[in-house]
């Protein structure tokens, strides 16, 4: 995994290290599940064998479910910085064709059906403010910060390579962007709590999809909704 | 801080859970050959266009009036079709390696006519000025190919052919900066390259060669189908029959004709064509292109075609003129010449006669012409004391013997009288064509290869069809084209005259003639004849 270096990600880097160590138990770790909605929307696909402007070719990436752990530390009563990640997520990509373009015989066979699979690996880094008295149980909270989002392994289905014309190599290029959380924390006891929160983040990829030469591209912008339930345990 | 690092390898442990192996999985394998060798495919399995069922096709062409009009004459599909875009390497016109693309049809479906082994159709494509044209893309309706590209799959791979059609060299995606235009050698190799090519892919794409190789192509593609048998037979390779439809096949004697003043349409097309063709290959038909060509025209008239922009575009920017081919000026006799060569430069400028055909003829000559008199003067003064033996009047039958014009010397190199096949044959066009005059091609070379000539064919292997001739009797076996063919053709007629045209529809139809009216007959009566050849299994 090489990380690009980030301007973004570097003004977070004297949060993570400068952080006060004024609180005894200052670590969180929190484990739960987590709910990923892409809500993704793809340009026509452009390339070979496409018709131009409009290929009426597209997709949908579908929603998936999946491990949630995240490491946060304290930095004073209010701030934390947390690093949220998942056990990454493998979600199908459905064919989106628009009957209006794309012959009836290829939009029968192919609408809806998954022609691929992709694992996405996003890291992202909060930080995190709460509101409210460090006493009370329940504190809501607000997050900003950078995702950064890897498809570490693609897979083209059969389907998917009947509908591009044969074997099908797919890449999609890394996403860094601005990422935001809201949330509430119920705190059971000293050392653990609940934790429940919705994030999104600013995701843009291009998809390159390579049959026998012939390459096919769009761009895909993701409108995540990320629903997360966890405990955590302070130490 | 002690927490923070301590905890790193925890974070790390994570991350990888779950993980396996990263990377591209494509569901199956393509072996990439980069070779561009002569044959090589690149991608194999080559890259599927599409897959039509018989129904879809049907449907398909159902809905558009031409669509309709080619179901009538190429007939109900039987098979599915699948297409596929193969990329080949192969030759330029001076030798130079290159790559070209092209179409492989298969057919598919359980129709008996379907499955099993099939025989192939190589088929060679007409003249075109768009650089994209791309027969394999049946997706696209707005392709310059997509009407060849539906004719030649309803007419063979729907009726059970395995079709490879390549879109040759200079065009699609290859990578020659020119097309080695009716270049007989170069467009033969580009054709066996093509096939090759398409055998490989063909057990990857679930079709089964059955040996028998037909190879067929309508106008330029006539001449290249010609060239390829003539180069598979030289080469001892094993054809099954060719079918060269409306092609220029005895191209010196086409040219002599056309510098006599009997322009053919599309002659300011074919006429760049072929001199970057020939440039390209032998380099010395010019030192400037003005050596040629008249100043409005000579400035990048070498890389014009083929082109991007549409034929209609290149016209109204004044790249090329419409039909003027020669100036409506005669030359001037060189000095000292007898009075006669003027007498006759003055007539052929240009020529009256036969009546019919004047007003055609006429139609190549104009006051801003595309090729300059010098430089016809000159290939006329070569005509004259080298003349072809067909041309302007038939003596031997076959090209001059010793041209000395460049000019000459490079059609004479791609004139494909001379030689004689040793399997069927069947010549198809019309006797009215006004692009490739099929008294000069077809019928001199049906004369060659019939009694007495010493190139005369075996018994019963060459067949003629002439689409635009009576039916001869009930058992005419082209009765059918030739019935179509009269069909179409007074229909045309009847709607340019219901549009208000007041010539009874004749220029209407020496329009739609060559590229419209005789295609699909043509085409279909070769798959008829090829049909009985595996019949008789000859």
């Amino acid at each position: 995994m090489t990380f690009r270096l980030n301007p973004l990600a570097l003004a977070f880097a004297p949060l993570l290290l400068g952080g006060t160590t004024a609180w005894a138990q200052d670590n969180i770790v929190r484990v739960g599940y987590t709910q990923v909605q892409p809500n993704s929307s793809a340009s026509d696909a452009t390339g070979p064998f496409l018709l131009q402007p409009n290929s009426g070719v597209s997709l949908t990436v579908k929603d998936q479910s999946t491990l949630f752990f995240s490491y946060a530390r304290k930095l004073d009563d209010r701030l934390e910085v947390e690093l949220a990640m998942g056990v990454p997520p493998t979600h199908d990509i459905a064919a989106k064709l628009n009957p209006a373009i794309v012959p009836g015989y290829i939009v029968s066979a192919y609408q809806g059906q998954t022609i691929a699979k992709i694992r996405q690996f996003a890291p992202t880094v909060f930080l995190n403010y709460s509101f409210g008295d460090s006493s009370s149980a329940l504190r809501p909270f607000v997050g900003v910060g950078v995702n950064y989002t890897k498809f570490d392994k693609r897979s083209s289905t059969s389907i998917g390579n009947s509908l591009n014309g044969g074997p099908t190599d797919i890449q999609l290029s890394d996403s860094w962007g601005l990422a935001a959380q809201v949330g509430l924390e119920y705190r059971i006891n000293d050392k653990w709590s609940l934790h429940g929160s919705v994030a999104t983040a600013r995701v843009k990829t291009t998809l390159t999809a390579t049959t026998a030469g012939a390459a096919r591209v769009m761009d895909i912008t993701f409108h995540p909704v990320v629903l997360t339930m966890t405990a955590g345990y302070r130490f | 801080m002690r927490h923070f690092i301590g905890l790193a390898p925890i974070v790390a442990a994570l991350l990888l859970a779950g993980c396996g192996g990263g990377g591209s999985d494509t569901g199956g394998s393509t072996t990439t050959d980069n070779s561009g060798g002569r044959g090589s495919l690149q991608y194999n399995p080559p890259l599927r266009v599409t897959g039509l069922s018989a129904s879809d096709f049907q449907a398909q062409l159902s809905a558009s009036t031409t669509g309709k009009g080619l179901l009538a004459v190429a007939g109900t599909p039987k098979c599915g079709v699948n297409f596929h875009y193969i990329q080949y390497g192969t030759v330029g016109g001076a030798g130079e390696a290159t790559n070209g693309t092209g179409a492989l049809m298969v057919p598919t479906g359980t129709d008996a006519a379907c499955t099993g082994a099939r025989p192939i159709v190589l088929y060679a494509h007409g003249t075109t000025t768009a650089k994209a044209y791309n027969i394999a893309n049946i997706l696209d309706s707005s392709n310059d190919a997509y009407g060849e590209s539906a004719l030649v799959a309803a007419a063979f791979a729907a009726q059970g052919f395995i079709v490879v059609a390549p879109n040759y060299a200079g065009y699609d995606a290859s990578k020659l900066s020119y097309h080695p235009y009716l270049n007989a050698d170069q467009e033969s190799k580009d054709m066996i390259d093509a096939l090759t090519a398409a055998r490989t892919a063909l057990p990857n794409v679930g079709g089964t060669d059955s040996g028998k190789l037909f190879i067929t192509g309508y106008s330029q593609g006539g001449h290249v189908a010609m060239a390829t048998h003539r180069a598979l037979q030289a080469l001892g390779k094993s054809v099954t029959a060719s079918a060269p439809l409306s092609g220029p096949y005895a191209l010196a004697a086409l040219v002599d004709a056309v510098y006599y003043g009997n322009v053919n349409l599309g002659s300011t097309i074919f006429t760049p064509m072929l001199t970057t063709s020939y440039q390209k290959a032998y380099g010395n038909l010019y030192n400037s292109t003005t050596d040629i060509y008249s100043s409005n025209f000579a400035t990048g008239i070498d890389t014009l075609l083929p082109s991007t922009s549409s034929l209609s575009t290149l016209l109204s920017q004044g790249k090329l003129p419409q039909t003027a081919l020669f100036s409506s000026t005669p030359p001037t006799a060189p000095a000292g010449s007898p009075a006669a060569l003027q007498a006759t430069l003055n007539a052929i400028t240009p020529p009256t006669t036969p009546a019919a055909q004047a007003p055609l003829f006429a139609l190549g000559f104009g006051s801003n012409p595309l090729v300059t008199n010098n430089a016809r003067l000159a290939f006329l003064l070569d005509a004259m004391a080298n003349p072809d033996g067909a041309v302007p009047t038939t003596t031997t039958g076959l090209p001059a013997s010793a041209p000395s014009n460049t000019l000459r010397q490079a059609f004479k190199t791609n004139d494909l009288r001379g030689w004689t096949p040793t399997r069927p044959v069947l010549m198809c066009g019309g006797n009215g064509d006004p692009t490739v005059f099929y008294s000069v091609n077809t019928q001199l070379m049906a004369k060659l290869w019939s009694a007495p000539s010493p190139l005369a064919m075996g018994t019963g292997l060459l067949n003629v069809l002439d689409v635009d001739s009576a039916v001869t009797s009930a058992s005419d076996p082209f009765a059918a084209a030739k019935v179509g063919f009269a069909t179409l053709k007074a229909s045309t007629a009847a709607a340019a005259v219901a549009a208000g045209a007041t010539d009874g529809g004749a220029s209407a139809v020496v329009q739609a003639y060559h590229g419209s009216l005789v295609p699909p007959f043509c085409t279909v009566a070769a798959r008829g004849f090829f049909q009985q050849v595996l019949a008789a299994g000859l």
